[in-house]
């Protein structure tokens, strides 16, 4: 699972960043770079925020819902759901691993 | 970068994805372009999009690869022009030169149209030491156009929208159609006569092929041609006034609003008139549009028809809106070429700037050109001379705009192309879409086009 997500390549990590932010709820364009930037502080471009967002469309992670003018919300799917648990897990464990070995190294413990 | 630079390369960019991601995704991302203050990143992650999305076979793109290629060029162009453009606001996109043949001998190109119904058929007027001729052109590869037939024609010249019918001159002066159906085969169908009225100026097809309209010094007359074999007049407009001193035409100096309702003329003054002519047999004048100094001409409806645009002799381009089409109201101008290059391009026979207009099919950008040409040689000297002209480089200017939202367009290109003639001024058109100019001059028959991205 992990390997499909990895097939993202240079879009892994603003993937990432997306289905955390739709995880909150459907969102349009510019509300999840706005999200984004809140809750990572990682500014997304427009370029990198669609290349994303179509191959997470495509992989069926999100859905695009029905347009409001130029405006169309985006959700996380079910898949996408799991493939966003499975990343956060792994993240979890190499969280733990960091902490260990960089509290080691400055030898707080 | 300056943010009004990263801005106008960001919607730059962003039109250079692949057509299929562009359908799904343009108006979205665009709206976020909106909110967003795009920056050096900004312009630079839409470059990478737009190129990682080329390579997506997923959006690929049907069209002929060469297309692709001129895409790619231009997505490397932009990446590598903010290196350049850091020193200037004028943004150059690259042009090819597609083509430039002779189309007869003695005399000039006096119109041209594309059909409609195939934009790689081209009719060109011509006049000459006899009389006009009209021929059609299939430039589908520019390189090498063939000509399919040659007839009795001249100035102006139109295609009806099923283009199967052209509407120009007979010998007699009067108008004209011809049956083109068989593109090789052209056979006149009809004359259509009137009163004596002096030249005519203009010509124009309602978009579903059902009216002509026909405009002469001081009049407009509207032809039901349903049955193009037997033309039938519905109603004469007194028109306010006839273009001065214009030899040449351009296709937009009379045009119809894409529902058929509306008809803009020029006045030969800096304005339009606007005439109702959804019942056409009852059709009158509803508004008279003051623009910029200099008649208007070149009128362009935007696809949705609710704008007008038109360009004034001193290189002005007026935007129209018609949400109340008895009140037109500016919603912006914007200028093309500058009053010291008119000047010094204006010849003493009475030849000065020639232009020509086309929204993009979706409405979102408007593209202008501009022809310039050289003052060395008078226009009138050129025409009567047998000996052949000495060549001259012509200036064609394009412009082209975001009109997505009238209350605030931005310029997105600018540039210029050389286009040689060998006497007089030349003519710009530009093929249903606005990617495509070609330039016919007024003396020496050359046509040249070029292709804009």
């Amino acid at each position: 699972m992990h390997g499909k997500f990895d097939d993202l390549g240079r879009f892994a990590d603003p993937s990432l960043l997306i289905l955390t932010s739709l995880a909150g709820g459907p969102k349009h364009g510019y509300a999840i770079m706005t999200d984004v930037a809140a809750f990572s502080a990682i500014r997304l471009e427009p370029g990198t925020l669609y290349g994303a967002l179509s191959r997470l469309e495509r992989r069926g992670w999100v859905r695009p819902l029905a347009a409001a003018g130029r405006r169309r919300p985006y959700e996380i799917t079910a898949a996408g759901q799991e493939i966003l648990a499975g990343q956060v897990t792994t993240m979890q464990q190499i969280v733990r691993v960091a902490r260990l070995r960089t509290a080691t190294a400055w030898g707080t413990r | 970068m300056r943010p009004g630079l990263a801005g106008r390369l960001s919607r730059v960019l962003a039109g250079c994805y692949p057509r299929r991601w562009r359908e799904r995704y343009g108006e979205e991302m665009l709206d976020v372009l909106d909110q967003h203050h795009p920056t050096t990143r900004t312009v630079a992650s839409l470059a990478a999009g737009a190129l990682s999305a080329h390579l997506d076979p997923a959006y690929r793109m049907q069209g002929p690869s060469l297309a692709r290629l001129r895409r790619a060029a231009l997505i490397s162009a932009a990446i590598v022009g903010p290196l350049v453009l850091v020193f200037g606001s004028f943004l150059g996109y690259g042009i090819w030169q597609n083509g430039h043949w002779q189309v007869g001998s003695g005399g000039g190109v006096t119109a041209m149209a594309f059909s409609s119904a195939d934009q790689h058929i081209l009719v060109t007027a011509t006049s000459g030491s006899q009389d006009g001729l009209d021929t059609l052109w299939d430039v589908a590869s520019p390189a090498r156009p063939r000509r399919l037939a040659s007839f009795e024609g001249g100035a102006p010249t139109v295609f009806a929208p099923d283009g199967r019918t052209v509407a120009t001159v007979a010998f007699s002066g009067q108008p004209a159609l011809w049956n083109v159906a068989d593109l090789r085969k052209p056979a006149r169908i009809a004359t259509l006569r009137t009163v004596d009225s002096g030249p005519l100026w203009g010509e124009a097809f309602s978009p579903g092929g059902r009216i002509l309209a026909t405009a002469y010094y001081d009049r407009i007359f509207l032809w039901n041609v349903t049955n193009p074999a037997r033309p039938r007049l519905l109603r004469t407009l007194a028109a306010p006034v006839a273009p001065p001193w214009r030899a040449l035409f351009t296709q937009g100096d009379i045009a119809f609003s894409p529902d058929g309702h509306l008809l803009a003329s020029t006045t030969g003054h800096n304005q339009v008139a606007l005439w109702n002519v959804a019942d056409p047999a009852h059709a009158t004048r509803i508004a008279t549009v003051p623009g910029e100094s200099g008649f208007i001409n070149a009128l362009a409806f935007s696809p949705r028809g609710n704008l007008l645009a038109g360009v004034s002799y001193g290189g002005t381009v007026t935007l129209l809106s018609l949400a109340n089409p008895a009140r037109p109201a500016r919603a912006a101008t914007m200028q093309t070429v500058t009053a010291r290059q008119i000047a010094a391009s204006i010849c003493s026979g009475g030849c000065g700037p020639m232009y020509t207009l086309e929204f993009a099919p979706g409405g979102q950008t408007l593209t202008a050109v501009a022809d310039l040409s050289p003052p060395a040689q008078d226009a009138f000297s050129a025409l009567s001379a047998n000996a052949p002209q000495p060549s001259q480089v012509a200036r064609n200017y394009a412009f082209r705009w975001n009109v997505a939202n009238p209350r605030s367009v931005s310029r997105m290109a600018a540039l210029s192309h050389a286009v040689t003639i060998s006497g007089g001024s030349s003519l710009p058109l530009l093929a249903p879409g606005g990617h495509t100019v070609v330039t016919g001059a007024s003396s020496g028959f050359a046509v040249t086009l070029w292709a804009l991205p």
